[in-house]
């Protein structure tokens, strides 16, 4: 059953066939061969992975991240950034992992933020003299955080599959994604001499206010997010409504959007939201093959023959994770390694809302390395370099990021101290 | 996101009943996406300034989630927007390629096939049930996956004789995640 399971999946997967398609068809193989199962367990797990009110952030979510940069929200918060932190040296790198920590707490995922903040971004530090290796770096690097600080997409799936609150998830990313983000920034200052960073004249405190002012409606959104998630008004899902709300509203106020522009981004929400809980769906057949089969409790099993300490566990859980992240997209990963990954959490006795962030931290790192770095290869599409000339820039971020993920995986307090603050 | 890849207007993927189809499937999955957030943002407004839970309202998104992700990923098919690895588009010639996508396509097709026949099925078994809250008979959320494969595969054999399918059409890229 699990090598008819293996087998169709890596032959599906070289012909092309669409993840979401490879898992399910592979999975009903399985189950077809399997004598005594019925395949009415596809549709009924179909529906019973779907049916879930927590899910409905995933859409939200992207539509609110999609609004707010149509809306002109990123553009201000760029513009703050640049008028507080422009004048120091290699400014710019320093206000674009600020803009990335203020979108980071307004959509919840890294590619649209990444796309957003790069298109501005990378060209204005190529016209300072900046290398574009060094933009690349700093500016995908700092989209990693988007998923980390609340709200996040894929804190979203992961809390459905396991059952985690989903508001518990968005409150330990909190500290653990800003703790990234000043580590990338200290990095980023020591690597600026070899980025070729400049400096920009120190602005007006007139201009400051200005542009603070101009930012401050785009501030409020993750006031509204966490603040109504941390005082109990919302469930993360009807934050993600309120923010969809806010945003429009904010775009139609300052007459950036119109009928027409809403439409396709709905269309392109819809479409997002499908592809990846298409996914979700199909990978919830493949758990279930995996699971029913004995496969998860195998690979508990092989793990605890090779040790019993939990934190050199935890380092071998952390290694697989990020050679998983590095070939297969985020969502796809995540889905499949979560049912092999609670027994071992329960095993060796690790805190679930401190393993979930782990967890996420681990495999969004495969957005940086090769051989499919999205992240780093949208920046380099947006900057204009080969992405394999980007990689001795990219090494140190990559590097920081995983020690920020061991800090999380090693460190409760990191995770446990906000979310322990409402949940108990 | 990148639109639907560039065709040329005289293909079935561009013909007048197709695209019929295409624009009412795009003003359902916008409504969807539309409905949700504004049901729920009632949710809200009804609970802390009304003062009275909508009894019916988490219900019918969660359902109208099922038919979202359904509708979207038969508009994902036609816009090419699904998750593939793709390995092998550089690998091999144009022709081998060819191939290649066929066979793809006509996994896609199979899969359809099973998951809406069964889907059929669970509806059928399950069709006198009512939703606890709201009373929706649940056929009608559960014909969210038949229909959804129908047209998923409608649009993959519309590529497919087209000549515009492409299983990887977004290549190495994942969703705005």
């Amino acid at each position: 059953m699990i090598l008819v399971l293996f087998v169709c999946f890596a032959l599906f997967l070289t012909i092309g066939l669409p993840l979401a398609f490879s898992m399910g068809l592979s999975a009903i193989a399985a189950i077809a061969l399997a004598s005594g199962q019925t395949l009415l367990i596809v549709p009924q797990r179909i529906t019973a992975s779907l049916d879930s009110f927590a899910l409905l952030a995933v859409p939200l979510f992207i539509l609110a991240g999609e609004l707010m940069n149509s809306g002109g929200i990123t553009e201000r918060i760029v513009r703050f950034s640049r008028s507080m932190m422009g004048h120091f040296k290699g400014g710019l790198a320093q206000a674009n992992i600020l803009s990335n920590m203020f979108m980071a707490a307004l959509s919840g995922s890294s590619l649209a933020d990444l796309s957003a903040i790069g298109s501005m971004m990378i060209p204005a530090m190529t016209r300072e003299g900046y290398k574009k290796s060094y933009s690349v770096a700093i500016t995908s690097c700092a989209a990693l955080m988007a998923p980390i600080i609340p709200p996040s997409v894929i804190a979203v799936i992961y809390g459905s599959i396991t059952g985690i609150s989903i508001g518990a998830l968005f409150l330990a990313g909190a500290i653990p994604g800003i703790l990234a983000g000043i580590g990338i920034m200290i990095l980023a200052r020591v690597m600026a001499t070899k980025g070729g960073a400049t400096a920009m004249p120190r602005e007006g405190w007139k201009m400051r206010a200005k542009a603070s002012r101009d930012a401050a409606p785009a501030m409020a959104v993750p006031v509204i997010i966490v603040g109504g998630i941390l005082s109990g008004i919302f469930t993360p899902t009807e934050a993600g409504a309120v923010a969809v709300a806010y945003a429009l509203l904010y775009g139609i106020a300052t007459r950036r959007h119109n009928a027409g522009g809403v439409y396709n981004l709905l269309l392109s929400a819809g479409v997002t939201t499908a592809s990846a809980l298409l996914t979700l769906a199909g990978a919830s057949l493949f758990s279930y093959v995996l699971v029913s089969s004995g496969f998860a409790q195998a690979t508990l099993d092989l793990l605890s023959a090779i040790t019993d300490d939990p934190h050199l566990a935890m380092l071998l859980i952390f290694f697989v994770l990020l050679v998983l992240g590095m070939f297969v997209e985020t969502v796809s990963a995540l889905i499949l390694v979560t049912p092999i990954l609670m027994p071992m959490v329960a095993h060796y006795g690790f805190h679930d809302i401190q393993f979930g962030i782990f967890t996420l931290m681990s495999l969004v790192l495969g957005g940086l390395t090769p051989p499919v770095g999205i992240l780093a290869m949208v920046a380099c599409r947006i900057a204009g370099i080969e992405y394999g000339k980007t990689f001795g820039m990219l090494m140190p971020f990559i590097l920081w990021w995983a020690v920020a993920t061991l800090l999380v995986g090693y460190v409760p307090f990191l995770t446990l101290w906000l979310p322990s603050l409402v949940f108990n | 996101m990148p639109d639907h890849p560039t065709t040329p207007a005289n293909t079935l993927a561009q013909a007048l009943p197709v695209r019929l189809v295409r624009h009412a499937l795009e003003a359902t999955v916008a409504a969807v996406v539309f409905g949700y957030a504004l049901i729920i943002c009632a949710q809200v407004f009804y609970r802390y300034v009304l003062n009275s839970s909508l009894i019916w309202s988490e219900e019918l998104v969660r359902y109208g989630l099922l038919w979202g992700v359904m509708l979207g990923a038969a508009l994902a098919t036609d816009r090419n927007a699904h998750i593939a690895l793709d390995p092998l588009r550089e690998a091999v010639s144009a022709r081998t390629y060819r191939l290649v996508a066929w066979a793809s396509g006509l996994l896609i097709l199979l899969f359809c096939a099973i998951v809406a026949w069964y889907g059929w099925e669970y509806l059928y078994r399950l069709r006198l049930m009512r939703s606890p809250a709201s009373q929706i008979p649940m056929m009608y959320v559960y014909a969210a996956i038949p229909v959804g494969c129908v047209l998923m595969a409608f649009f993959t054999l519309v590529h497919l004789v087209a000549g515009t399918f492409l299983p990887g059409g977004r290549g190495r890229e994942e969703p705005a995640l």
